[in-house]
């Protein structure tokens, strides 16, 4: 069977939270329809309690839809049959590395999954070495992850994510309680992992981390807002700050610019853009002297 | 006024792994300054807040908080943490009573004063943090957002009214909206309360805005202390540490770099925008 080119695809997903008083509870996500396409960088973008990590706990069959349909890899998630394909196919990693790191000892912790797959020692050795290396964390094996940084634990957890061999990567906040250093180890592994084929679905409050992403969705009270690439997302900053998100340094930077009545395109989001734009500018202006 | 004079903090002395953690460091901290404390994890700089409330003492040298000498032999360790208060990162962990009105009163309570006057710190600690007491006092403090949550443990340690609150990464993990709103109500309190405010942080751009004073730590050394326009214009040795200016001010040096005859590098983004306009608009 030839693989689908959307690995996650969202049909008036709804997810509703049961609670003990009826009504409070509400819907967590309500009637959203998206894809992933295979392959991509997907950012998924929300304040707190706006159904973003509700979302990622479904592409992960950790919860089921309570309404709609979600399909990863093809399988129907509220299908229990399915669970370990599709946790196969979509790994997740979680905001606070403590949380899912099981083991003493760096190297069994990211053994753990591959374990669980019932795959041959051996092999689980060489996902292992593989997987840790990717991370940067080959030195740190023996160690236990406890005496570890924030940011080294959290490449730990990616490693024991990648050591599963899945087509897609679920990352829900994972640099939030990170300190600059460790954000931005995370999030270049997040690339890297990336250019090599596989799906990234990183779910962030970070607006400079999602104008990395080729496909940027936008989450508020349980709905998709907005969806597009970084530059046609970024660019609606009034609407973004309706629903209090943070707007990417390049895109403040060229709303001045543009206010004080220079002509700059609606396209630039990110600095590298706003940088060549700039240079290119006083570049001519130069020669035109 | 705080004065640290020569601390040194030394881990597992005389052990094989031992370390220095502090390494002769002394400043000095006015009163109603609100001051700022970045480094990189590891730094030291979470040794040092643990001194400025007596929770560990130094091997060498003194700090005083007013005419106090907290790492004296035989202080007085709950008259240190009645004047200087610290609020931890992550303190909605730290919240276990039955209700909000129960934890914020718990410091005060401790402190031995009257039920009355408990009651009443407990009524303004809530109000400072922004949230009404009446409405929020009888509510169990896990039924409230994460937001919510990290006030009342904010409220918590402003209940003691310490002189001194120091506040280590208040806004981590927070989402953009409740970030803003939690730093606009700590400043609050600092301009009520005309406490010094010592807030560590690894957001550049909160640190250049709020505080008036910097101190910048690494390998366990204070290796700069000034103005933000001071500390943030050593960009350049900030980087060779881990650290950075605001994200608008390394945009401009970038762009400097690349041959853009940038002037002035202002610190916030409308400064820095007021920078590109001119060279733009030559």
């Amino acid at each position: 069977m030839p693989k689908e080119s959307d690995i996650i695809r969202a049909d008036e997903l709804t997810f509703e939270y049961i609670t003990d008083e009826s009504a409070a509870g509400g819907k967590a996500i309500d009637s959203v329809s998206f894809t992933v396409k295979r392959g991509s960088f997907t950012a998924i973008i929300g304040r707190n309690g706006s159904g973003k990590s509700t979302l990622a706990k479904n592409m992960n069959a950790l919860l089921f839809p309570t309404g709609g349909k979600l399909w990863v890899d093809g399988y129907d998630t509220s299908n229990e049959e399915y669970l370990w394909d599709i946790r196969r196919c979509a790994a997740m990693v979680f905001q606070n590395p403590d949380n899912q790191l099981v083991s003493t000892i760096v190297e069994d912790d990211v053994a753990f999954g591959p374990e669980n797959l019932g795959i041959t020692p051996g092999k689980i050795r060489d996902r292992v070495d593989e997987a840790l290396k990717d991370v940067g964390m080959y030195e740190f094996r023996k160690k236990a992850p406890h005496l570890l940084s924030g940011g080294q634990k959290q490449r730990i957890a990616i490693a024991g994510a990648m050591a599963m061999h899945p087509d897609c990567i679920i990352m829900d906040e994972p640099t939030a309680m990170l300190d600059p250093k460790g954000r931005s180890a995370v999030l270049n592994i997040a690339h890297k992992l990336h250019r090599r084929g596989m799906t990234i679905v990183l779910i962030t409050h970070f607006m400079e981390e999602a104008a990395t992403a080729d496909d940027v969705i936008i989450m508020d009270g349980g709905h998709i807002v907005m969806k597009g690439t970084p530059e046609e997302v970024f660019s609606r900053a009034d609407e973004l700050r309706a629903i209090n998100l943070d707007i990417p340094i390049a895109v403040r930077l060229a709303e001045h610019i543009r206010a004080a009545g220079i002509d700059l395109p609606k396209s630039i989001v990110t600095e590298d853009e706003l940088a060549d734009f700039i240079l290119k500018r006083t570049e001519t202006h130069d020669k035109g002297q | 006024m705080i004065k640290v004079s020569n601390i040194t903090h030394v881990y597992s002395k005389g052990l094989p792994d031992e370390s220095v953690a502090l390494d002769d460091v002394s400043f000095t901290i006015e009163d109603g300054s609100f001051t700022g404390i970045i480094g990189h994890t590891g730094s030291g700089k979470s040794t040092l807040l643990q001194h400025l409330n007596g929770l560990l003492k130094p091997d060498s040298g003194h700090i005083f908080v007013g005419d106090t000498d907290i790492t004296e032999k035989g202080s007085n360790l709950l008259e240190i943490r009645r004047k200087v208060g610290l609020v931890f990162q992550y303190p909605e962990y730290q919240l276990f009573e039955e209700t909000v009105a129960m934890d914020v009163a718990f410091g005060p309570k401790n402190l031995g004063l009257s039920d009355e006057e408990v009651r009443a710190r407990t009524v303004e600690a809530l109000e400072l943090v922004g949230l009404d007491a009446e409405e929020f006092g009888g509510k169990s403090p896990f039924e409230l957002s994460g937001g919510q949550k990290r006030r009342v443990a904010i409220a918590g340690v402003v209940a003691m009214r310490p002189e001194v609150l120091i506040l280590d990464e208040p806004t981590a993990g927070l989402d953009p909206k409740t970030h803003k709103d939690v730093l606009g109500m700590i400043n609050d309190i600092h301009e009520k309360q005309h406490n010094i405010t010592i807030l560590v942080s690894h957001n550049m751009s909160d640190v250049a805005a709020m505080c008036d004073h910097v101190l910048v730590i690494n390998k366990g050394k204070l290796v700069m202390d000034g103005t933000p326009e001071e500390v943030f214009g050593r960009a350049d040795e900030l980087n060779e540490m881990g650290l950075s200016a605001p994200p608008a001010a390394e945009f401009l040096r970038r762009l400097k770099a690349s041959g853009v005859p940038i002037g002035r590098i202002p610190l916030d983004v409308a400064g820095a925008a007021d920078e590109i306009i001119k060279v733009l608009g030559r």
